[in-house]
């Protein structure tokens, strides 16, 4: 499923190479992609924000940790410059001039701040080698990353069954597609950390 | 998760992966003769081809009215729905223009489902009070053929044969004399739809059944049926308060608006010109509104710098709304 979606968020960035300012998403960006601070901002987050997806594919498998340690290390060392230098300020960009109004950009916004924060203390905890809260907040990172993934399938499962006018579909999914993936992520930690302590 | 598994499962089968990111199937219909043109030709936007003169036959003019069927009887009309709609089957709106009369020679054309086509006839006068008219068209298209009509003060009444038998069907109509100036005020009619958008949601296949009454004996026999996929979700009432003639459309104005809605609305304009429609479903919607009278095949000289940017506007969230409302994306 995983990999699935993310071979489908491929093909998405693939559309915008080359290089272009009329195609999918611009189409209805076309008020913003004329500043050179939105152009920058979006195909700095397309372009990068993709291999943080694939970068925190292999990352909670025990196996991948144990036996290729190295591995484990670097991806997460790019995983972290990629999101804290280039996806997650670009994305707060984007978010500050989101469609959809006051409420859509007040959404992007956050998770682009709690993306931030999440990644960088996650990094944090690795340093000091608190490695059960380093676990946690990778979790919540990815999870957030990975609410590219429910925005994009939500909007599908939404638009093909109640067909609703595609301004109000974005609304919704501004906010459904990583607060779902927040909460999900939060009852898993809870229950994990629970069980750790018994 | 078993169950998204299931919904991607079913999506990566009913869909190649690239149908999922992007829909290549459907494109934006844009009827020709509608395009926006950037340099607009020097000559003056085609005017009034019927000049006003003092001295005018009462048969010049503009004759509007459905071409309907000649072997249906009045009150058995046959229908079909479309998503925009239900409406009577094997009728067009056409606009027979009787552009001269010297003598008895009569000249003029007709417009109907986006043909313009010439033709010269013969007035003969009854009886001082109605008129005999037969007019015949070049013959050079397979769908030409001869017009054959009484003229009374108010209306033309008769039928049209095709010169080659069985190239079509022959026509029998009404005709009402009618002026026509484009008017950048004009909405579209609320009650000229037959059925709900709402009954005819056709966005997925979608299965429904219709239970009748039960008959004398009691009998209550379901009629199934399965609406098609044209990927049109139902439009919204904003077609009737959207005028893309009138007002700079924003992105805040078309950005929630539905495929349908982004279309109609843009033919709109078009169909306040006289632009007669080659697209069925378009033809139907249009000949259905009373204000509608097919002018020209053409429009593209007349529309005016704010409908041009609108009609670019409209345009790109459509090809948006096209291509990327139901899929995997944002």
């Amino acid at each position: 499923m995983l990999v699935f979606s993310t071979y489908l968020m491929v093909l998405i960035t693939l559309q915008y190479i080359p290089l272009r300012y009329d195609v999918a998403f611009l189409n209805i960006k076309q008020q913003q992609i004329g500043n050179i601070h939105y152009k920058i901002a979006f195909f700095s987050h397309v372009y990068t924000s993709i291999f943080v997806l694939i970068a925190g594919i292999p990352q909670f498998s025990g196996y991948v940790r144990r036996k290729y340690a190295t591995v484990h290390k670097n991806l997460g060392k790019a995983y972290i410059l990629l999101i804290l230098l280039v996806a997650a300020p670009s994305g707060l960009i984007m978010g500050i001039e989101a469609n959809g109004g006051t409420s859509s950009k007040i959404s992007f916004v956050l998770q682009a701040i709690l993306w931030f924060v999440f990644t960088f203390i996650a990094y944090q905890k690795a340093k000091s080698k608190d490695w059960q809260q380093h676990k946690n907040f990778m979790l919540r990172s990815y999870a957030l990353t990975l609410g590219a993934i429910t925005l994009r399938w939500l909007k599908f499962a939404l638009a093909s069954t109640l067909a609703l006018p595609p301004m109000d579909i974005y609304r919704i999914i501004a906010w459904a597609g990583w607060l779902l993936n927040l909460i999900v992520i939060e009852l898993y930690i809870l229950k994990t950390n629970k069980c750790s302590l018994v | 998760m078993k169950k998204i598994t299931a919904l991607c499962l079913l999506a990566a089968t009913t869909f190649s992966c690239k149908e999922i990111v992007k829909n290549n199937e459907v494109a934006v219909i844009e009827e020709p003769g509608t395009e926006v043109v950037t340099t607009p030709k020097t000559s003056t936007p085609e005017p009034e081809k019927i000049a006003s003169s003092v001295e005018k036959h009462p048969l010049t003019g503009y004759w509007v009215g459905f071409f309907k069927n000649a072997q249906n009887k009045e009150d058995e009309e046959e229908y079909y729905d479309d998503y925009l709609g239900r409406y009577p089957k094997n009728q067009n709106k056409i606009n027979l223009a009787i552009e001269k009369v010297a003598d008895t020679t009569v000249t003029g054309y007709s417009v109907v489902s986006g043909n313009e086509r010439p033709f010269t006839g013969t007035i003969t006068e009854n009886d001082g009070v109605t008129f005999a008219v037969t007019l015949e068209e070049p013959g050079d298209n397979t769908y030409d053929g001869t017009f054959t009509f009484i003229m009374t003060k108010h209306s033309l009444r008769g039928t049209w044969t095709p010169f080659k038998k069985g190239s079509t069907i022959k026509r029998k109509y009404v005709l009402e004399k009618k002026t026509f100036t484009y008017n950048p005020n004009i909405k579209l009619d609320e009650d000229k739809r037959l059925i709900k958008w709402e009954e005819s949601k056709p966005v997925l296949d979608t299965f429904g059944y219709d239970i009748p009454e039960p008959d004398s004996l009691g009998n209550q026999e379901i009629n199934y049926h399965v609406y098609e996929n044209t990927g049109y979700p139902s439009s919204s009432e904003k077609i009737y308060t959207i005028n893309a003639s009138k007002q700079v459309l924003t992105e805040a104005d078309v950005e929630n608006l539905t495929k349908t809605d982004l279309y109609l609305i843009r033919n709109t304009i078009y169909a306040r010109h006289g632009y007669s429609f080659k697209n069925k479903e378009l033809r139907a919607f249009f000949d259905n509104q009373s204000w509608y009278i097919p002018m020209y095949a053409n429009i593209r000289e007349v529309l005016t710098p704010l409908e041009k940017k609108n009609i670019e506007l409209l345009l790109r969230y459509e090809k948006n709304a096209t291509e990327y409302y139901i899929t995997f994306g944002r």
